[in-house]
């Protein structure tokens, strides 16, 4: 079979605005995406949830709830309602986690409790009690996105408390369940000391795990870690506000 | 248009990683399902997985935030790689078929 230029280039040219055709509708996929991601992630979501419960239910659970614990909670309350201070108890929503890190690449987890279930956005999201993992992000009708503290570039005012006493720092997300913050040298810090959310409902934040050396000789660098394993989690708690 | 064989393995293989990377769960396995995908010339399959992807991680945080749609960033990338390398690197004309 022969061809002449005219046929060859034909074929070309069919060729060529079929690339066009397919580039076009790519490009109209991309913008469909970008402007609808919000109804598009509820959607994926409602649509993967019993597979993601499949998947996790064998994972162990996370939730600690020892007897010390909660003499120590049941404590703290008691004192702040002696000094005129008593905690108004949020609401609290337990949530099952659908996706976790390593799943999720940027510390971040989905959980089957949405805004019908009473979640919003900004809400603090616990491990349990006191240990504040994150925040909700995004809310979906029944599920929810929580971006954790320890997320790439996420920064956040808290407390670190040392047997010394407190000084206020800025932590800031590491991944991978951890955060980095920088403190004065003269700071007495050891692995240990907690970091806990500024305010008289507080919370714990993380925990450091190290000290290194700094950006500078006048500062150290504390190394923390989430109060919790975001690894193994399988419910947390979402504060209402 | 019906796939050839090489094509359907290609196009499962990517499949079953970006399932893996959410069931394992380990999320690089998924970003290899869609470098195998756009880099062995499936521009479309690839770029599909990898909207799916970004729109089931949501947006990532930091200064990351800016790319918004990573993965499908580094989809159009991989394509963008394809299609150099098929034009100055890959022997579209290999000696042995002249």
């Amino acid at each position: 079979m022969t061809f002449n230029n005219a046929q060859i280039y034909s074929r070309r040219g069919k060729r060529g605005s079929g690339g066009w055709w397919l580039a076009g509708v790519v490009v109209l996929v991309i913008l469909l995406a970008i402007f609808l991601r919000g109804p598009l992630s509820a959607a994926w979501w409602q649509l993967v949830t019993p597979l993601m419960q499949w998947r996790f239910a064998s994972a162990n659970p996370s939730l600690e709830t020892s007897a010390e614990y909660a003499a120590l909670a049941a404590e703290n309350k008691d004192l702040k309602a002696r000094l005129g201070r008593p905690e108004v108890e949020g609401m609290r929503v337990l949530a099952g986690v659908l996706s976790r890190p390593p799943a999720t690449p940027y510390d971040t987890l989905v959980v089957d409790a949405g805004s019908a279930e009473g979640v919003a956005e900004g809400a603090l999201v616990s491990a349990g009690g006191t240990r504040i993992l994150g925040t909700v992000a995004q809310v979906y009708t029944h599920t929810a996105r929580v971006t954790l503290f320890s997320a790439p570039g996420q920064k956040y005012q808290a407390l670190l408390t040392t047997a010394h006493g407190t000084l206020p720092l800025e932590l800031e997300g590491q991944g991978g369940g951890s955060l980095r913050a920088q403190v004065p040298a003269a700071t007495i810090a050891t692995v240990g000391d907690q970091a806990v959310l500024p305010g008289i409902a507080g919370g714990l934040v993380a925990e450091v795990v190290g000290v290194g050396a700094g950006e500078s000789d006048s500062f150290v660098a504390l190394y923390f870690q989430e109060p919790a394993n975001v690894f193994e989690l399988r419910y947390v708690e979402i504060i209402k506000p | 248009m019906i796939p050839n064989a090489a094509s359907r393995w290609i196009y499962a293989t990517t499949f079953v990683l970006a399932a893996a990377g959410f069931l394992i769960p380990l999320w690089p396995v998924a970003i290899i399902g869609v470098a195998v995908a756009t880099l062995s010339g499936r521009f479309v399959f690839g770029v599909c997985l990898a909207l799916l992807l970004d729109i089931a991680w949501g947006a990532p945080t930091g200064t990351a935030a800016y790319f918004y749609f990573p993965v499908t960033i580094f989809a159009l990338v991989g394509t963008l790689a394809h299609l150099w390398g098929k034009r100055f690197v890959i022997d579209s004309n290999p000696r042995e078929t002249l």
